[in-house]
This record gives structure tokens, C-alpha cells and sequence, in this order.
């Protein structure tokens, strides 16, 4: 009884078991470190890849003119930009952060890019999120549900916040199908993005904290079952690059 | 296929088309005044799925798209490649079947055919001020020379197989050749409709006549 009480009050931070008090301020001093060259890093780890996996996020989010977007865990506003051209005038996307560096961050690229108008800022936890029940067509989370204390609670308050009918879309790691590539992705991940995020950043154990934090999120079907168990309907998934990127449908009942 | 590797063709495939219209505004004008369209591709060898959105003079690949649909082709890529290459505006024999608005569908094989890129301004920018517009000339005289003798080179290149080498029927003899295996495949789907008929009725009477003889 005492274990199971145990459980329920600590979480991962990477391979580290936490207060679950203590997780999201641990999350938050990692990407107040990794802000300022979140987006340069980006693009080195992948290659430039992680642009293709938003692109095909953007595709299936199948947002119209005049819609109301979410884009939780927004950090730097890639797909606020592109979901604030889809929306048009007439729609509104909301780029949402728990950290207010890389909002910042967001908000002055999202500018410089002349984006305006249609664009609200909003610093919000994924768990309990700011806004009336059934406000949003589409809700997007991109490489952020990992980082979520109580992911389960996050979904459920992700689907209150949703229109019926209206679509969420999970982009994140999961797990690779092929064992050989998971290999080769263990060693890259582990030697290395610390290495490179010592030599960019100065900090090589966010970047440590990153793939820990890759191995320890659900795989693909445990995800998609957790959407199901939240409440969201006709529940699925497109493996990106061998499975090392998944992205997550589901749609309100 | 991996969505990432499809996408990425995609994407490349979309920047190419949008930087060679960059450098063409007559064409890019042209597309421009087609207003917000989409035209849906349908390959069914291999299965391949694009939507192509057109607005406000550029283009947009995708392979997902919900909205309204202006025209849909469907055929293998073989047809649809011809089709996208050749100057004929009928779809006739072309194996490709179109739904929705033609009309777009010509638009825009007006707008390909007489794509003219301005090679100056990338090679400027690549090569300088001075070899930049001179190899662009180069290129232009190139293109130029190419397109008046492409015609009469398809002309004379069939012309020489099927005539002077007899290496490949003409196309009327082909188009003959078709028309007759077309006939052969109808007579024989009649044969075999009349030799079903054939049968049954055949049954029927036997049938019948067995009954007949039945003592009661």
C-alpha cells in the first residue's frame, strides 16, 4: 500500500525517479538552459529532419481558415507560424508554453517573422490548461508530452478544451521498430547529443536529460491507449523515420 | 514508404516548382489569376496520393488535404507522366480519367508548357555579375534551339523507325492493331454471353423433360 502510495507521488526526470513536485521544476531549469539555441539544436540533432516531422503534422492537423488552433508546448513557435497562415485572419492559434524562456523566445521570432494579429501568447501548464471547455479545433503537442508531469491528466485537459470533433495531434519520440536502429540511435543519442550540447550550449546534461527522457516516455501503442483511456476516439498513429518519431491522432467524441 | 521520406520528396519537389515560378512571373501571373485551387493526384502504380494547392501564384504539395476539391486525375505514373509532358490537350487514349474541372486541368498544362524560366537572376546570384548573365545567354540560345527542333526531331526520330527501319508500326497500323484486339475481346464477351444463354436454356429443357417423364 505504502509502495503504491510511493508510485503515485514520484515520476521519471530522465532515468532519475522524482518528487512529482520537483519534476516540472527540473524540466523548466532544462529549457531555461537549452532556449537562447533550442532552435539551432534542433537542427543539428536531427539533421534538419524535425522540419519533415512537422511539416506531416501540419498536413494531418487538416486546419481550415477561420479555426481555432492550440499548439501546446509550443516552445519557439514552428507550428504557431504555419498554423497562423493556415488560420488566416478570421482564426486565432494560441502558442502555450509552462516555460517562459522559450516563450519568449517564441514570441520575438514570431514577430521578427511578421506574424501578428491572429497570434496569442499564453505561459500554461499541459495539466491544467487555462481555457473554457470546447474552445479548439485542433490541439498540438510537438516533443513536449514527455517533459508533462501527469501526462494522463494533460490528455483529459487537453480533450475538455477541444470542440467535438475537433483533432489532437501528439508528435514526440517513441521507440524504433528495428533493433538495429534502435541501436545505432542508443549510441547517438547517449554519446553524442551530450557532446554536442556541451560544445554548443555549455550544457551537457540537458542534452543527457533529453535522451533519458526519449527512453522513458510511453511507446507508441501505450500512448495510444493512454488517448483512448482519456477519451479521445478513433486513436492512431504514423511511425516517422523508423518509429524514432511517432505522431498521435486522436479526435473528440 | 516512411512518411519522412515522402515528405521530405515533397517538400523538395514544392521548392523546386515555387523557385522556378519565382523566376518566371508571367507564369507565376498566370496561376495567380486561377484564384485558390486544388487539383488531386491519384497514382495507382505505384499508390501514390498528392494534392496540389494552388494560391495566390504559388503552389503547395501535400499528401493530405480535407478541403474542396477542383479536379481529381487518376492513373498509373506512366500515364500521368505523359500526360504532364505531352502538348495534346485530349485525354483520349491517354489511360489517365479525369473528374471535376477540366478547365484547371488545361490551365495548367498551359501554364508547364510555356514555363520560360529567366536563368539570369540565379546564375547572377551563383556566379557574379559578369559570367552569370553570359552563361545564362548560353543556356537561353540552349533552350531556344532545342524547342524549335524538338518537334521535327520526334517527327523524323518516328518517322525513320517505323518507315525506314521498320522497326515499329506506324501509329495508324497500331491504332488498328488496338481497334481490331478492342473488337476481338467485345465478339468473344458475346460468344461467351450467348454460350452462357446457350446453356441455360439448355438446362431448362432438360430439366423440364425430365419432369415430364417422371411416373406420377
Amino acid at each position: 500500500m505504502s509502495e503504491h502510495k510511493q508510485e503515485q507521488e514520484t515520476t521519471h526526470f530522465g532515468y532519475e525517479t522524482v518528487d512529482k513536485g520537483e519534476k516540472a521544476g527540473r524540466v523548466a531549469d532544462v529549457f531555461h538552459s537549452v532556449a537562447a539555441k533550442y532552435d539551432l539544436m534542433n537542427d543539428l540533432m536531427s539533421g534538419g529532419v524535425h522540419r519533415l516531422w512537422k511539416r506531416y503534422t501540419i498536413e494531418l492537423s487538416g486546419v481550415r481558415a477561420g479555426q481555432k488552433v492550440l499548439d501546446i508546448a509550443g516552445g519557439t513557435g514552428d507550428l504557431t507560424l504555419k498554423f497562423s497562415r493556415l488560420v488566416g485572419p478570421e482564426g486565432q492559434v494560441v502558442l502555450a508554453d509552462i516555460n517562459d524562456s522559450m516563450l519568449k523566445v517564441g514570441r520575438d521570432k514570431l514577430i521578427d517573422k511578421g506574424v501578428a494579429g491572429n497570434v496569442q501568447v499564453s505561459q500554461a501548464d499541459a495539466q491544467f490548461l487555462p481555457f473554457a471547455d470546447n474552445t479548439f479545433d485542433c490541439i498540438t503537442i510537438a516533443f513536449g508530452l514527455r517533459n508533462v508531469t501527469d501526462k494522463d491528466l494533460a490528455l483529459r485537459s487537453m480533450l475538455r478544451v477541444l470542440k467535438p470533433g475537433g483533432r489532437l495531434l501528439v508528435l514526440e519520440f517513441s521507440k524504433p521498430g528495428n533493433p538495429l536502429l534502435e541501436k545505432a540511435y542508443d549510441a547517438y543519442s547517449f554519446a553524442f547529443l551530450p557532446t554536442m550540447g556541451r560544445l554548443i550550449t555549455d550544457d551537457a546534461d540537458s542534452y543527457r536529460y533529453l535522451a533519458e527522457s526519449i527512453r522513458m516516455h510511453p511507446d507508441q501503442n501505450t500512448l495510444k491507449d493512454m488517448m483512448s483511456n482519456a477519451g479521445f476516439a478513433a486513436c492512431e498513429y504514423h511511425n516517422m523515420t523508423g518509429g524514432i518519431v511517432a505522431l498521435h491522432k486522436g479526435i473528440k467524441p | 514508404m516512411d512518411p519522412t521520406l515522402s515528405t521530405a520528396a515533397f517538400a523538395s519537389l514544392e521548392r523546386m516548382i515555387n523557385s522556378a515560378l519565382n523566376y518566371d512571373p508571367g507564369s507565376q501571373q498566370k496561376l495567380r489569376k486561377l484564384g485558390a485551387k486544388t487539383l488531386q493526384i491519384c497514382c495507382q502504380g505505384p499508390t501514390i496520393t498528392a494534392f496540389v494547392l494552388i494560391d495566390g501564384g504559388q503552389v503547395q504539395l501535400r499528401q493530405h488535404y480535407e478541403g474542396q476539391i477542383d479536379c481529381q486525375l487518376k492513373g498509373s505514373a506512366m500515364a500521368l507522366a505523359n500526360l504532364g509532358l505531352s502538348s495534346q490537350h485530349s485525354l483520349a487514349n491517354s489511360g489517365v480519367q479525369v473528374f471535376g474541372s477540366t478547365g484547371l486541368l488545361v490551365d495548367l498544362q498551359g501554364i508547364a508548357k510555356d514555363l520560360d524560366i529567366d536563368w539570369e537572376e540565379p546564375l547572377s546570384q551563383l556566379l557574379g555579375d559578369v559570367a552569370g548573365p553570359s552563361l545564362a545567354g548560353l543556356v537561353r540560345k540552349g533552350m531556344s534551339f532545342w524547342r524549335e527542333r524538338e518537334a521535327s526531331v520526334w517527327q523524323r526520330s518516328g518517322e525513320a523507325l517505323s518507315e525506314e527501319l521498320r522497326a515499329t508500326p506506324h501509329p495508324y497500323e497500331q491504332e488498328d492493331f488496338n481497334q481490331a484486339v478492342d473488337q476481338l475481346r467485345d465478339d468473344g464477351e458475346r460468344l461467351a454471353a450467348k454460350v452462357a444463354k446457350f446453356q441455360h436454356s439448355l438446362e431448362a429443357a432438360l430439366s423440364a423433360a425430365k419432369q415430364g417423364n417422371q411416373p406420377e
